[in-house]
């Protein structure tokens, strides 16, 4: 091996040689390789007013659904009045209710953020031929997309969770005295849940379509309009089975059929969320699900959750595994 | 386990095929220490054996190593220690030069404190002064090439793989790039290994060169030994082309070999001395001008496409 | 239409915005094979484009085969360009890219299909011109370029970085080509950076730099021209300091000078080369000196060029 004749200045040899220099200093474990490409998403994307404006819009959306909480309670306990000394005043919504308005409302804003944070990650990659600087590193295709699923998801998570967390320490600070410890002692491991599967399915969708394309726009157009489709086809198809299932006035028979319809209705990115958000909280159907004249509102039930979490899966593990392939098709060296 | 470590990298009975196709079949070479070039017309190999160097690739028989480690089983071992200039246009979007070789040290390992500090060494050595803070989409060709030098370079490999390194650039370009590979390859603690078609840029920055072609090694060794010819056969460059010149050569004992244009190719007896002064004797008898001479070397190209050509 | 096989520039300027392309810039190119160098930013493109008829002149006038070749189907019918950049229909084969280029130049039926595998033939690719595209290496995809370049039998072709991803093989096969088109009476411009390799192609070269012509003509001519600049001379013997102090005696000799990297060496520079060398023989027969090597760097095109844009 060539020997090196490079020298740092010293008592000797005054004079340093500032040619090229070895580095034989230090390196970091393996593990967490992925890491260094999530930060890397995490850096871009965090310069962007757009990731910003959004999520000052889901705190505000977050914020709102507590102050209606606070300010109908209020009211509620007035008209009401107190029960026996020591009851825990009547609730006109129940916290989880709210929690659940609130992250169905914000559910556009989380896949707009997706579209801004996500649809360039792997296709501006693309187009730069970036992987062949990745692959000749040692880090893994595995890594990299998992570094790149890891920094959209947790931007998106971190949008919607915080302000979630929020939530519940409004609760908890705000109605400790009511006995909120003592009703609801899980709601904080149920709100992350619910908060969290919509962040986990955006990323993963928007990663598939990313993989796919070398133009960021294209990716998040078709991204766009896969879930507008979705979500327009499953609330068409949903709604009219639904209205076949209710035009029969028997209210006994068809309950099987109308929770159907209803689970039709919600296959898509926000319905799964939504659904599997109504279960984990234990929403009432009727108080939140918009149902048009009184008749047909009373049949409203919630969707069946199974199914719904093997739509989810779906639309998680498909476009993970299409990414995959997509970054696994790439070569290093072309001759 | 370690391989018996002959040359800086090596293969030894390699066998690598594409679903049925064998591209190599018990190919085995050495990487000696130094600047190394690789030759070969498109399709000999030189891309399969690129990838399998680096660990893409599992041989279907044989073994390789690269500075002793498997390249079979410790792929990423051997990326952390290798750099890798590719032939394509390559960055990562929405970066300057500094964060992009600073991002690239990470990921071969580098914390990132090291990282920022060696990248602005790196792109310091590479030529690349404010234009650093730039982003990297808004670069000439020379520039690109330059940040992917350093890229290559950041971690520290101890082996560098250079895919036409000249690529795009223009005279000046390429003889700034030709320097900083001739510099980085001699005295610094790494050998490299250029892979180009333009056999000059070989000639200028390498020490000794591998040929393939069709899959085969057919020619290897120092570049000096393989162009020196035999006997005492001069290369002599004329101001014009003069007849009268070879007459008196032929006078004075020699024989005129190969002519081009004003160049001529002058042969003596076997262990001639003094054929210098035999030389300018000659242009003074028939009135020629003699521009220069030198003892007849072929181009690497002549012995290149004498290689290929059989 | 004259049929000259010329470009000429007469004049001409171009700019975009404040930036400026081509300043004022004159010549003739004449049947044969011209080279086009310059650094990059010279303006090259500026001219390629201005040739080919894809932009116009500012100021100026250009007539290429008797003709201004802007948005002008008849030059346009005789002229053929093989650009740099790389886009293709990665979906089609390499025989329907070249066929579709001959429509649109207006061939149809045996004719084209004739004309198609001819071109396809000169270049080298048909055992592989029915692949597609996206599968090709970049010597292929060089190849098929310049097939579509001449299936219409072109008066003037304009090749820019021709040889860019082609082996040492490819390199000399093309380089064949374009002499071979060179002597049937084709006006041949290729633009390259390959300096050396352009030397052995052609004598005829044009030089652009910052949008200025700074020389044209054949490079022996250019050489003799800069003879006026010192050129350095290195000779190899056993005693250089002696032969040192006889050539400092010849007054073409400017300086002499002892490399320390090499003990048999000396090295001398001259204004006066031609005066030099003439002496040379005189000089070394008299001292009984005995040369190994004597070679002048400096003799080359990469010399030449590399003076031209630093003066």
């Amino acid at each position: 091996m060539s020997q090196p004749n490079v020298q740092d200045a010293t008592v000797n040899n005054p004079i340093a040689d500032l040619t090229y220099r070895n580095y034989d200093g230090p390196l970091t474990s393996h593990t967490f390789r992925w890491w260094v490409v999530a930060l890397s998403v995490l850096r871009t994307n965090l310069k962007k007013p757009g990731f910003w404006i959004n999520g000052a819009l889901i705190v505000l959306i977050f914020l709102f659904q507590a102050l209606l909480f606070f300010f109908s309670n209020n009211v509620a306990a007035r008209i009401g009045g107190a029960g026996a000394a020591g009851d825990a005043p009547q609730k006109l919504m129940s916290y989880g209710t709210t929690a659940y308005q609130a992250i169905s409302a914000t559910s556009l804003l989380v896949t707009i953020a997706a579209l801004i944070v996500g649809s360039g990650s792997i296709a501006a990659d693309n187009r730069a031929n970036a992987l062949l600087v990745y692959l000749s590193k040692p880090i893994t295709k595995g890594d990299y997309l998992l570094g790149k699923w890891m920094g959209v998801f947790m931007l998106l998570a971190g949008m919607v969770v915080l302000p979630t967390i929020l939530l519940w320490v409004f609760y908890a600070t705000t109605y400790a005295d009511e006995g909120f410890f003592k009703q609801e002692p899980w709601l904080w491991a149920k709100l992350l849940g619910a908060s969290l599967i919509s962040p986990v399915i955006n990323t993963s969708l928007m990663i598939g379509f990313s993989a796919c394309t070398k133009n960021a726009r294209l990716a998040g157009s078709l991204f766009a309009a896969f879930t507008f489709i979705l979500l327009t086809v499953s609330n068409t198809a949903g709604f009219l089975m639904f209205r076949n299932a209710t035009l029969d006035q028997d209210l006994g028979a068809g309950k099987a059929v109308v929770r159907r319809a209803i689970t039709v209705q919600h296959i898509s990115v926000r319905g799964v969320a939504d659904g599997l958000s109504m279960e984990l909280l234990d929403v009432d159907p009727k108080k939140v699900m918009a149902g048009g004249p009184k008749k047909l509102r009373k049949r409203l039930q919630a969707p069946y959750p199974l199914p719904l979490v093997g739509i989810g899966l779906l639309m998680i593990i498909l476009p993970i595994s299409i990414a995959r392939a997509k970054i696994r098709a790439v070569e290093v060296v072309s001759g | 386990m370690s391989l018996d470590s002959h040359g800086v990298a090596s293969v030894e009975n390699l066998t690598v095929r594409y679903g049925t196709k064998t591209i190599l079949s018990d190919f085995s070479l050495v990487i000696p220490d130094g600047c190394t070039g690789l030759l070969g017309p498109n399709g000999a190999g030189k891309t399969t054996l690129l990838k399998t160097l680096l660990g893409f690739v599992s041989p279907a028989g044989g073994r390789g190593q690269v500075l002793g480690l498997d390249v079979a089983t410790q792929g990423m071992l051997i990326r952390q220690k290798i750099g890798l200039m590719p032939e394509q246009d390559c960055h990562i979007p929405g970066m300057n030069a500094v964060t992009f070789v600073a991002y690239a040290g990470e990921l071969a390992g580098m914390p990132a404190s090291q990282a920022m500090r060696r990248a602005h060494e790196v792109l310091e050595y590479c030529g690349l002064g404010e234009a650093r803070y730039r982003n990297v989409e808004t670069y000439s060709t020379g520039m690109k090439q330059r940040i992917k030098l350093a890229q290559a370079l950041v971690h520290g490999p101890k082996l560098l793989f250079l895919d036409e390194p000249t690529n795009g650039l223009d005279p000046e370009g390429r003889d700034q790039m030709l320097d900083l590979i001739r510099d980085v390859s001699h005295g610094k603690g790494l050998s490299v290994v250029v892979s180009s078609h333009l056999l000059p840029d070989i000639e200028r920055t390498c020490d000794s060169v591998l040929v393939l072609r069709r899959g085969e090694l057919i020619l290897s060794g120092p570049i000096d030994a393989l162009r020196s010819t035999t006997g005492c056969t001069v290369d002599v460059e004329l101001a014009e082309k003069s007849t009268a010149f070879g007459e008196s050569i032929t006078a004075l004992g020699g024989t005129i070999g190969e002519i081009k244009g004003n160049r001529v190719r002058v042969a003596f007896a076997d262990g001639t001395k003094g054929f210098g002064t035999l030389v300018f004797r000659a242009a003074k008898l028939s009135g020629a001008q003699v521009r220069g001479f030198a003892p007849a070397q072929r181009s690497l190209e002549d012995v290149f496409m004498e290689a290929i050509d059989q | 239409m004259n049929l000259d096989n010329t470009i000429h520039f007469e004049h001409v300027s171009r700019w975009y915005g404040q930036v400026i392309g081509l300043n004022d810039v004159s010549f003739t190119i004449p049947k044969g094979l011209t080279a086009l160098l310059g650094p990059n930013g010279a303006g090259k493109s500026t001219m390629l484009k201005l040739v080919t008829g894809q932009i116009k002149p500012t100021t100026g006038g250009i007539a290429v085969l008797g003709e201004q070749p802007f948005a002008n189907p008849r030059v346009a019918r005789n002229l053929g360009y093989c650009p740099e950049i790389d886009n293709f229909y990665e979906d089609m084969t390499g025989r329907q890219f070249v066929e579709l280029m001959a429509t649109l130049s207006g061939y149809k039926g045996e004719d084209r299909t004739k004309r198609v595998q001819n071109s396809i033939d000169r270049v080298g690719m048909s055992d592989r011109c029915d692949r597609k595209l996206g599968g090709y290496s970049k010597g292929m995809r060089q190849r098929i370029k310049v097939a579509q370049a001449i299936v219409h039998d072109p008066k003037v072709l304009v090749l820019d970085e021709p040889l860019n991803g082609l082996d040492p093989l490819g390199r000399r096969d093309m380089v064949n080509l374009y002499q071979q088109f060179a002597e049937e009476g084709m006006c041949v411009l290729i633009s390259s950076h390959i300096l050396y390799e352009v030397e052995q192609i052609t004598d005829r070269i044009l030089v652009m730099y910052k949008g200025r012509l700074l020389a044209q003509g054949g490079i022996r001519d250019i050489r003799k021209q800069i003879d006026s600049h010192p050129h350095r001379i290195s000779l190899t013997t056993d005693n250089p300091r002696k032969l040192a102090g006889a050539l400092l005696l010849d007054d073409t000799v400017i300086s002499a000078r002892m490399p320390q990297d090499n003990h048999r060496v000396v090295e001398v520079e001259t204004a006066q080369p031609d005066k030099f060398y003439s002496n040379l023989a005189d000089i070394i027969l008299d001292g009984g000196f005995e040369v190994d090597v004597f070679q002048a760097p400096d003799n080359n095109l990469e010399a030449v060029f590399r003076y031209l844009v630093s003066a």
